[in-house]
């Protein structure tokens, strides 16, 4: 081969000299916070204040009567970015499903709500969405993060386009192209099929949430952090560069009653400014021995191919080790799922900064680990794949190790507590009772570890499932920070779906595997689907587990002496324990259905996480063997106990607030007739009242058709304790109620008379009633 | 495929040097906006004309996306747009297709007039939905198509005009779509009519019942244009312009990254078709292929819906802030 001519006097001059590098451009300076979740510190003043509101808006709880739905995957933005903190990206129990029809042409038809499969619906919709008529893809996706997308925005097209090889002109294997939307270069999103963050939030607020909103105004996005005004634009000799902020979008509507835009035009504002004013992950300001060897060998096997250090925009160069390019990923990783250019094999090359604290990982979130990712990696990737394999194991981890360099790895956490959290102090909510001594306490911290954690399918979770770990559904009230309440309620995102078939004469029969119909499934495991003979959906809103020891505690004696089942009294209120049959009787569960802490926490392991336990005598619930590929029992009985002693010491709820004449009000409605402060004979160690008699009552009016779970029939619900109101809306068993008024407008067949006497409570009277409820 | 920047369209070079004829096809020129409306006239959402001396522009005002909203037409003679009265209670007007003899619009709420020398002539259609176009093969033969896009149970619309009355025509049984409606119709003869909407939907009719052919694409297929009947383009894409074109045999469908969304197609005699596009997108897909070339219209970042050409290689496209909350404004831009 004779080299071009003007190469000869650089060859020639200077024979011994190594070959010059290529000089590498400086990263950006000053494009990095000290944490995750933090904002660029380049924010102006002003700035700074709309994180701070966007940060509000990302934790708002919308309500159906905010607009939520008419279907939904979730109630706020937080849901699913949120790990290690707001921005973040989520754990498994927050994938959800694509839809589409894959058809005979070749095209693909995305399916319900814009291709997202939803799970929950309002307004009158189905309660659990059926899958479309016809549809064969349904597939897997995880949250992706958001850190650094404002900077990624700022990259000018050609930096993207730099990259590109559609045809692999240079035979590396590896090809690249870029996906487009709206005549752009598309960015964000797993398949690069999104150019704008406005898009990129519009969209999912529409699709998961179901809240609409307007694009935003020619004022807004001149005020931005990326100016993206039309006027902006047409000044600009390089219009697309404005285009990554807010490209324009159609005003969105849906079916339900509430009037349109649900979002209001400057919560999206908010919204849109603090998602562009995330700080990207910093890499580690000095890397480990192992790292350094890492980076060299992670451009040793080619994963720079397509990881590329970095893009570079007008601040310099941003490490986010992405091209943003789509790629073919071969046919294990493929989807079926087209977005614009981007085939059903074709995913944009996800950015690994921050990668420590993103997992699971891929975009159906199938790899537990980063190694596991690195093995499902095929088509372009194969040979960069292969040759990590060939790596020793030290060298394997080195590279692991490098992609932990890049950003975050300090608020890694195996769950959303931070790591090293210390027990909270008393009085403040997933505090927990006096413990012992130092060894109870540890072990205390087992178990809320074991609570938090996510549980991954090596670990045995699946193969159906609501949530990865406990805290999965137990995590209200959220602090101010961000911080979690382990142990907590959940909000509407997290009910269970509870179903089954009631016959013209009244009678329910639950389907084989249970009346709960699961959210979600592992990689390759189709979604459970209801069929036509399944008439009858219930949610399940999740009751906080704070002071469940105590409720264990309760005699059952006592609760015989509180029955009145045929209303000898005759005050209209009955009230019957809810008897399992076994000699127990039932005090923990929206139906009394679970008679102490480890068999609830052997249930809901087995139920809500798919993970098995132990045969264990005296206790009867859970499942001992399911068939993923785990070896059964998936959780030990020293697991056991550890979850069982930390939820059976959690402190109960305590009082936010004193409201003169609230506990007054409270008791001349008659609310006491079955939420009685203590339940008499168990008061002792109880450090503030519950608000129940633990018995089954039906509040519901006659007629309404119900669930069956053992003795307790249909509309039968246990007196739901009322402490913890403060944190744990929605109301009701099935979340029905925004607001504690709802929830006692809701009240209905037992209760007739106090709602009736609530109705006819002076208004500072009701006013006191629902202040006392609202601060328990 | 030959694709050029926006920064770089705003000097068009022709591709051969020639002056732009008939025969030659069409070539990148540059636009003027002859007409911006306020919101008191809203957006425009079509045009066409019988001659360069005759053209029609129609579109309207809404106060919300549900809503019917409010007709408007301008009409231009001798080179000036001008206002053209509409009847009151008009809805928004979608579509405008015509011969020389009768001028047809469709709109909002199941809306069909033509133009009865000079005044217009309201229909009654067996619909309430919108209806989003129209093609006059006869003024005993029109075809209108539509479907709510808005509600998930809504079935397309396909109905027909015999001259007395209009005629519902079923959907024919599809490969698994399921369209909320049909957008454009075009007719080469009165047995071999065309039309496209939703998830990529294409259906023929032959002169006597409907039939779908397979599109290639998922993508929603916005409008349609033809020269005869091997050479028919379709366009659309919501966020990527897409472009299907049928050989008589078979549709072939391609996908053009920096086009945004097709709205409007209108072909040239021969073969190459004018493109109009959300953020302003004007453009040339070149006969029996898939080579486009971007131009700059002037119209900024606002949706060109409609484009209209004649033999002279004038074009017309208008449009309107469609992509933003209402109300609208609207534009109308032509080539020099």
């Amino acid at each position: 081969m004779l080299l071009p001519l003007a190469l000869f006097p650089a060859l020639t001059a200077c024979p011994d000299d190594p070959e010059p590098e290529p000089s590498e451009p400086a990263v950006a300076e000053g494009i990095f916070a000290e944490r995750l979740g933090q904002v660029v510190p380049y924010a102006t003043e002003e700035q700074q204040a709309t994180f701070l509101r966007g940060q509000e808006v990302a934790m708002k709880r919308f309500t159906p009567e905010d607009g939520l739905g008419p279907t939904t995957n979730v109630s706020f933005c937080g849901s699913c970015h949120e790990r290690p903190v707001l921005g973040g990206g989520g754990p498994r129990y927050r994938d959800f499903y694509l839809e589409g029809t894959s058809l005979a042409d070749g095209s693909y038809v995305p399916g319900n709500k814009n291709g997202v499969l939803t799970s929950y619906g309002y307004h009158g919709e189905v309660d659990r969405t059926p899958l479309t008529e016809g549809a064969n893809v349904v597939v897997h996706r995880n949250p992706i993060p958001f850190f650094g997308v404002g900077l990624i925005a700022e990259l000018p097209e050609e930096s993207i386009l730099a990259n590109e090889d559609p045809d692999d002109a240079d035979g590396d294997g590896i090809s690249g192209r870029a996906n487009y939307d709206r005549g752009f270069v598309g960015r964000f999103g797993r398949k690069a099929q999104t150019v704008s963050i406005e898009g990129f939030i519009r969209g999912p607020l529409n699709n998961h949430l179901g809240i609409t909103s307007d694009p935003l105004t020619e004022d807004q996005k001149s005020r931005l952090p990326i100016d993206s005004s039309d006027t902006a634009q047409q000044a600009s000799a390089s219009p697309e560069g404005f285009r990554q902020a807010a490209a324009p979008e159609e005003p969105l509507a849906d079916a339900d009653p509430v009037a349109d835009p649900e979002l209001a035009p400057e919560e999206l504002f908010d919204l849109v400014s603090f998602s562009m004013l995330l700080a990207p992950p910093a890499p580690d300001a000095e890397p480990s021995e192992a790292a350094v060897r890492g980076r060299a060998l992670f451009d040793q096997v080619n994963c720079s191919g397509c990881h590329v250090r970095g893009l570079v925009g007008e601040r310099g160069l941003l490490p986010l080790y992405s091209d943003l390019l789509l790629h073919d990923m071969g046919e294990a990783m493929a989807d079926s799922v087209v977005m614009q250019v981007a085939t059903g094999s074709e995913f944009r090359t996800q950015p690994l900064w921050g990668v420590a604290v993103s997992s699971p990982y891929l975009h159906d979130g199938r790899a537990d680990t980063l190694a596991d990712a690195i093995e499902w990696h095929g088509g372009e990737a194969s040979s960069s794949r292969d040759a990590y394999a060939a790596l020793s194991e030290d060298e394997q981890a080195d590279v692991i190790a490098f992609l932990e360099s890049l950003g975050g790895s300090e608020q890694r956490t195996a769950g959303l507590l931070p790591p090293d959290f210390p027990i909270p102090q008393p009085g403040t909510p997933g505090a927990p009772l006096p413990l012992a001594d130092a060894a109870a306490e540890q072990l205390w911290l087992e178990g809320r570890a074991l609570f938090d954690d996510d549980f991954t399918i090596e670990k045995g979770l699946g193969p159906v499932f609501n949530g990865d770990s406990c805290r999965a559904c137990h995590f209200d009230p959220i602090a101010a920070d961000g911080l979690r309440t382990v142990g907590g309620a959940g909000p509407l995102g997290v009910n269970v779906m509870r179903h089954g078939t009631l016959d013209a004469d009244g009678n329910f029969t639950a389907p084989a595997y249970g009346t709960i119909l699961h959210k979600l499934t592992t990689f390759g495991i189709p979604r459970r689907e209801h069929d036509d003979t399944h008439n009858l959906f219930e949610q399940r809103q999740t009751p906080t587990v704070l002071g469940l020891g105590l409720l264990e505690s309760v005699e059952a004696d006592d609760l015989f002496a509180l029955e009145d089942p045929t209303d000898l009294d005759g005050d209209g209120i009955l009230g019957v324990v809810h008897d399992l049959g076994d000699g127990r009787v039932g005090r923990l569960g929206w139906k009394a259905q679970v008679p102490n802490v480890r068999e609830f926490v052997r249930d809901a392991m087995t139920a809500e996480l798919g993970v098995t336990v132990p045969s264990e005598d005296g206790f009867t619930y859970g499942v001992t063997a399911d068939d993923d590929d785990v070896a059964d029992p998936e959780l030990t009985t020293a697991e056991i106990d550890a979850t069982a002693f930390f939820i059976a010491n959690l402190a109960p709820p305590m009082p936010t607030e004193d409201v003169a004449g609230g506990l007054d009000a409270f008791e001349a409605a008659g609310c006491d007739g079955c939420h009685i402060p203590e339940i008499p004979g168990s008061g002792e160690g109880f450090p503030t009242p519950a608000y129940t008699d633990l018995l089954l009552h039906s509040v519901a009016a006659p007629n309404t058709p119900g669930i069956d779970d053992g003795m307790a029939l249909g509309t039968l619900f246990r007196t739901a304790p009322l402490w913890g109101l403060s944190g744990s809306a929605p109301y009701l068993h099935d979340g029905a109620a925004a607001t504690v008024t709802d929830a006692i407008a809701a009240h209905d067949g037992e209760a007739q008379a106090s709602r009736a006497a609530f109705d006819a409570l002076s208004g500072s009277e009701q006013d006191a009633l629902i202040r006392f409820l609202e601060t328990r | 495929m030959l694709v050029a920047a926006l920064a770089c369209t705003g000097c068009p070079q022709p591709a051969t040097g020639d002056d732009p004829s008939p025969s030659d096809g069409l070539t990148p020129a540059s636009w003027t906006v002859a007409l911006q409306s306020d919101t008191d006239v809203g957006a425009f959402l079509s045009v066409w004309g019988s001659a360069p001396d005759d053209v029609w522009a129609v579109g309207g005002q809404v106060s919300s996306v549900m809503d019917p909203g409010t007709g408007a037409a301008y009409r231009r003679v001798d080179g000036d747009w001008a206002p053209a009265d509409v009847p009151a209670g008009t809805p928004l007007l979608n579509w405008v297709h015509g011969t020389r003899s009768r001028v047809w619009v469709v709109g909002n709420a199941g809306a069909a007039l033509y133009r009865d020398a000079d005044s217009w002539v309201d229909t009654d259609t067996p619909t309430e939905v919108p209806l989003w176009g129209c093609w006059v093969v006869a003024d005993d033969d029109v075809w209108a198509v539509g479907g709510d896009t808005f509600d998930d149970e809504a079935e397309p619309v396909l109905i027909h005009w015999d001259g007395t009355s209009w005629t519902n025509h079923p959907m024919p049984t599809l490969d698994g779509r399921n369209p909320a409606a049909m957008f454009k119709v075009w007719a080469a003869a009165t047995d071999d009519v065309w039309a496209v909407g939703d998830v990529g939907v294409i259906v023929h009719y032959d002169g006597q019942s409907w039939s779908q052919v397979l599109s290639g694409t998922g993508n929603d297929l916005i409008s349609l244009w033809g020269i005869g009947p091997d050479e028919v383009v379709a366009v659309g894409g919501r966020s990527i312009g897409t472009i299907a074109r049928w050989d008589g045999s078979t549709w072939t469908t391609e996908e053009v990254g920096r086009f945004a969304g097709l709205n409007g197609i209108w072909m040239d005699p021969s073969g190459d078709a004018a493109l109009a596009g959300n953020i302003g997108g004007a453009g040339i897909v070149f006969a029996s292929g898939f080579e486009t070339e971007l131009e700059d219209s002037g119209a900024g970042v606002q949706v060109l819906h409609g484009i209209y050409g004649f033999d002279n290689g004038e074009r017309i496209a208008v449009g309107g802030s469609l992509d933003r909350s209402p109300p609208y404004v609207g534009i109308i831009v032509e080539t020099e």
